[in-house]
């Protein structure tokens, strides 16, 4: 019964860690990380006022993460803003509407507890379907669409230039981003998607020049921190979020050490 | 969708174009023929990267119109024009050690390694090295690549020479030159620099505070009186 625990709980942390290094790919080079914050209150105000209205929670969530994301954009646009200004704005106003929630519901429950702090324990076989769809998903839409996503991150004006519809592959990505955040948010936390998102990235930018070898290797930190963080959780009896975060850490100082453009830079 | 006349690669019939209330093109009128080299001179400000970016459909006129091989450029249209022509923008930042490689920006556009292009500009050295390391006239060779690579019918520079030395420059321009040569493309140069002229170039048009103050054969335009007053002044 343990084993068969500690074997969901490792399968559910590595592919989230997977999925979360693959997306978060696509937030590092496009300069946006503040948007899994954004993502993550966005969805635990759509999650708290689901539980209110009384729709299903994840539903309310993922529809709050679409309004954050798709608001942040046009303002971003129209504003003449930075887009993590954009997002920061939308982002106080969501926690607002969070809290007015909290307020109303008499306090933080348990399963609005989740939407922060998540609670691998109780994933089930269908958030493993789930994150593995997203992550075929992703890889589908990476070798589909892969050239026009390179010309995107590598500068938007060269991709309109050659003819790409930039609007429809930003907002594109946006959607996906969208759904990986809500639907690992209540499984993993925001603290640890935070983390999954950005520090999987910044290693595989420490070690390579080559996009494709990027998001492989980002792929790859994240699935590596999400096994060895839970393991380690299981190894020591500490809180998993604590040991993956500390670990993907660990997994960034290292690749810090040996990146060949830290020492070519002479830093 | 509006057809125009078919000789000309670009036209631009009345059009003003207004960046926030600042009017940056005042009601100018030019054709371009297919095949001709035309640089856009003037002092900054004059309004020669606002006249681009209205052909490539990225600045909506505020009044007139701009055709690119006879279709009139709107956003219905855009993507269509911009996927047959080509753009070099005047600078665009890269982070030194941005994950993409020569290769890959070369092939960005047609999404294979044109071994052609390649040849043409000899770059083939460059390919598999990171495209923030090399120099800028390394990244500008790399750029023409990937537009020439789509076999454009008109291309469009926007001030080349912003991140290139002048030894560089007059390299690039060499080249330039070369590639309108042999691929018999229509040229629109946008530059302030009166000096360094590319040799291809026969035809300038000088634009000041958003209208165009003279236009023709290039020796006639730039050995004129007061030229450089005029343009400058």
């Amino acid at each position: 019964m343990a084993e068969a625990l500690l074997l969901k709980t490792l399968a559910v942390t590595s592919l989230a860690g997977a999925l979360c290094g693959l997306t978060g790919g696509f937030i590092f080079l496009l300069n946006i990380p503040f948007i899994g914050v954004l993502i993550s209150h966005a969805a635990m105000a759509g999650g708290i006022w689901g539980i209110i209205a009384g729709v299903p929670p994840k539903a309310a969530a993922f529809a709050a993460s679409l309004i954050a994301v798709f608001a942040a954009g046009p303002v971003s646009d129209r504003a003449k803003l930075n887009a993590n200004i954009s997002m920061s704005i939308i982002f106080s106003a969501f926690m607002g509407i969070a809290f007015l929630g909290v307020g109303i519901t008499g306090g933080m429950n348990q399963q609005i507890m989740g939407f922060l702090w998540g609670n691998v324990l109780f994933a089930g076989i269908g958030d493993i379907v789930l994150i593995t769809a997203l992550i075929i998903l992703t890889l589908i839409l990476l070798a589909a669409k892969g050239r026009q996503y390179e010309a995107l991150l590598f500068n938007r004006e060269i991709a309109a230039s050659l003819g790409y519809n930039t609007k429809a592959l930003y907002y594109g990505l946006l959607l996906i981003i969208g759904a990986v955040i809500t639907v690992t948010l209540d499984v993993i936390g925001g603290l640890m998607l935070f983390s999954l998102i950005i520090t999987p990235p910044a290693i595989a930018y420490q070690l390579t020049y080559d996009m494709k070898r990027f998001f492989g290797l980002s792929l790859l930190a994240g699935f590596t921190a999400g096994l060895g963080g839970a393991f380690i959780s299981y190894l020591l009896n500490l809180p998993v979020s604590a040991t993956t975060v500390l670990f993907v850490s660990l997994l960034f100082s290292i690749s810090f050490v040996f990146s060949p453009k830290r020492r070519r830079d002479g830093r | 969708m509006e057809r125009n006349k078919p000789e000309a690669a670009a036209k631009a019939e009345r059009l003003s174009f207004f960046a926030g209330k600042k009017q940056v093109l005042k009601n100018i009128s030019f054709e371009v023929n297919k095949g001709e080299f035309m640089a856009v001179l003037g002092p900054n400000g004059a309004g020669k990267t606002s006249l681009i970016k209205a052909f490539l459909g990225f600045n909506r006129p505020a009044s007139g119109r701009v055709f690119v091989e006879g279709t009139e450029v709107s956003p219905k249209t855009a993507g269509e024009i911009r996927r047959r022509t080509a753009y070099l923008p005047q600078s665009f930042d890269v982070d030194r050690n941005f994950p993409i490689l020569v290769k890959d920006v070369v092939s960005m556009g047609c999404g294979y390694v044109n071994d052609a292009v390649v040849k043409e500009l000899n770059i083939r050295a460059l390919l598999e090295r990171p495209f923030g390391l090399i120099s800028g006239g390394e990244r500008q060779k790399a750029m023409l690549a990937m537009v020439l690579s789509r076999n454009p019918s008109v291309l469009f520079f926007d001030e080349p020479n912003l991140n290139l030395d002048p030894f560089s420059y007059r390299n690039f321009l060499k080249v330039v030159s070369s590639v309108y040569a042999k691929h018999g493309l229509t040229v629109i140069f946008v530059t302030h620099l009166v000096t360094n002229m590319p040799e291809a170039c026969k035809r300038v048009l000088v634009l000041k505070e958003g209208e165009v103050i003279r236009d023709g054969e290039k020796e006639k335009v730039m050995s004129g009186k007061n030229f450089m007053e005029a343009v400058y002044g």
